[in-house]
């Protein structure tokens, strides 16, 4: 099955830029997993708030039988600019989280 | 007299207030002077906090392979320098403790401490607005969110988004993002082998793996050390140098080690990696035994010819005698070579590609070198030769005889 339409997503480097450098390497750990779940999740709020109440059902029952592949063609379908919700959440968490630290 | 008394008192009254002003005159310049020197004394903590930690990431960098195989020269004063370093940095903090200072209190005052409090209150802040807004979808929907999440749970797509946030250059379709699809294949090469325990490993010790080589790359790129200098030239062989016949190995594209994509990974059309699968094909043998098993072949084939063959006994022997301590060496180095987190990373593995390929170029030299069969004649041959050129010499001497006859 080949790849297609993949998104390229390059950011800044938060520790570096957060200067999280000198801490222990568990807590800089700790902070960026808890950063990601964020950012997942708000990037799953993102893909909710387009789908109706039907689809949602039906990307429910896709994932429920593993069926990754047809739920991602689905997800693709479904939602416009869906490749650029993860890039675009990844991106705006970055620079919030810079603005409020700074 | 009366009067006297009075401006005696008032005198005392001046005199008591002009000496509560130089006491706390006094008391504000000590207060000063204390500020200043716990200022300076922070500042020097600092420091010294930062040599130790530049110290310590010398003395782990020099237990690597690159120095563990003497690829680099180990510098003998980081051991003593680190723990000069050490000795007085515990003493600073004793000396802080002692004046009622807490160490923690101090780096919380810091840049870095401030850092983390107000990312750790921004973060908790957004996690309940998640909360919030997750708990006011409908069902359905709220039942998809919670499916999602524990596609997640297992971090292997945070996984992505966490190396995406340290400014690990990902490419990955977005679909795989979020419903945990492909996402091994698309760490970069640089963090290959710390994804490679993605099928196993929990994410989180992944996210850790990555941050650590993070930290490696960074201090690698910042120290900058030539690599080709350090590189110990191979033995000069004993063997007439061969002539130019063929262009060298490196030429060819099997020989030339691939440049690593550090920053952008570039996944093949045509490949797709499962969460289950093993490190992508294109990735792996890089740190595994391709070199070794080739270098058997070549030392088997070399063997082979050799076999029965005339020539110089004694060049052959040594020859055997190196391969056999280059093979004593590189199955050294296979065993040492560590798995999982500890791998070595690209430029220590690239180091030992080169180095590996170099054998091999010898090798290769010392069997185009060797006599090959149509030229030598074999025992056989030899002897029939021979007893051939013996009839001849004997029927010229026989007409001999009969010419003086």
């Amino acid at each position: 099955m080949a790849i297609k339409n993949n998104i390229m997503i390059q950011c800044k480097d938060l520790i570096e830029e957060l200067h999280f450098d000198s801490l222990p390497l568990e807590k800089q750990e700790e902070l960026i997993m808890r950063m990601s779940e964020v950012v997942y999740d708000r990037a799953i709020l993102k893909v909710l708030e387009v789908l109706t109440a039907e689809e949602s059902v039906k990307l429910t029952s896709l994932l429920g039988e593993e069926k990754q592949q047809e739920a991602g063609d689905f997800l693709v379908e479904k939602v416009p600019g869906f490749d650029e919700i993860i890039k675009k959440e990844i991106m705006d968490f970055q620079q919030e989280i810079l603005q409020t630290v700074k | 007299m009366e009067e006297n008394k009075k401006e005696l008192e008032q005198s005392e009254k001046d005199y008591d207030l002009f000496e509560e002003k130089v006491v706390n005159v006094e008391k504000d310049i000590k207060d000063s002077e204390g500020k200043d020197n716990f200022e300076k004394e922070k500042a020097e903590f600092f420091k010294l906090r930062e040599s130790l930690k530049n110290a310590k990431d010398q003395v782990v960098k020099q237990q690597g392979l690159a120095y563990k195989f003497g690829i680099k020269k180990k510098n003998p004063a980081s051991d003593k320098e680190y723990a000069k370093i050490e000795d007085e940095y515990k003493k600073m903090v004793e000396s802080l403790k002692a004046k009622g200072l807490k160490v923690e209190d101090i780096i919380k005052q810091s840049k870095e401490g401030g850092s983390v409090e107000k990312a750790e209150a921004y973060i908790s802040q957004k996690e309940k607005e998640v909360q919030a807004k997750a708990e006011q979808l409908p069902p359905q929907k709220r039942e998809l969110f919670n499916k999602l999440k524990r596609l997640a749970k297992d971090r292997r797509v945070q996984l992505l988004v966490g190396a995406a946030l340290v400014g690990i250059a990902i490419t990955c379709p977005p679909a795989a993002v979020l419903t945990g699809g492909a996402i091994q294949g698309f760490i970069p090469y640089a963090f290959a082998p710390v994804a490679k325990g993605l099928t196993a490993a929990a994410g989180g010790f992944m996210m850790r793996g990555i941050l650590k080589k993070r930290e490696e790359k960074k201090q690698e790129s910042a120290k900058e050390e030539p690599k080709p200098e350090i590189i110990p030239e191979p033995a000069p062989e004993a063997t007439p140098e061969p002539e130019p016949k063929e262009p060298a190995p490196e030429a060819t594209p099997e020989a030339t080690p691939e440049p690593a994509p550090r920053s952008v990974p570039e996944p093949k059309e045509t490949e797709n990696y499962d969460l289950g699968g093993d490190i992508p094909a294109h990735l792996a043998g890089r740190f595994g035994n391709i070199e070794e098993t080739e270098r058997k072949e070549q030392e088997q084939k070399i063997g082979e010819e050799l076999a029965g063959r005339f020539g110089n006994t004694e060049e052959l022997i040594r020859k055997k005698q190196e391969f056999e301590e280059r093979r004593k060496i590189e199955e050294e180095i296979a065993t040492e070579m560590p798995s999982g987190p500890e791998i070595p990373t690209p430029e220590e593995a690239e180091i030992k590609y080169n180095e590996l390929e170099e054998q091999r170029k010898i090798e290769e030299e010392i069997a185009t070198e060797m006599p090959s069969g149509p030229e030598i004649p074999t025992p056989e041959e030899a002897a029939a030769k021979f007893s051939k050129i013996k009839e001849t010499d004997e029927d010229e001497e026989d007409k001999k005889k009969e010419m003086f006859n």
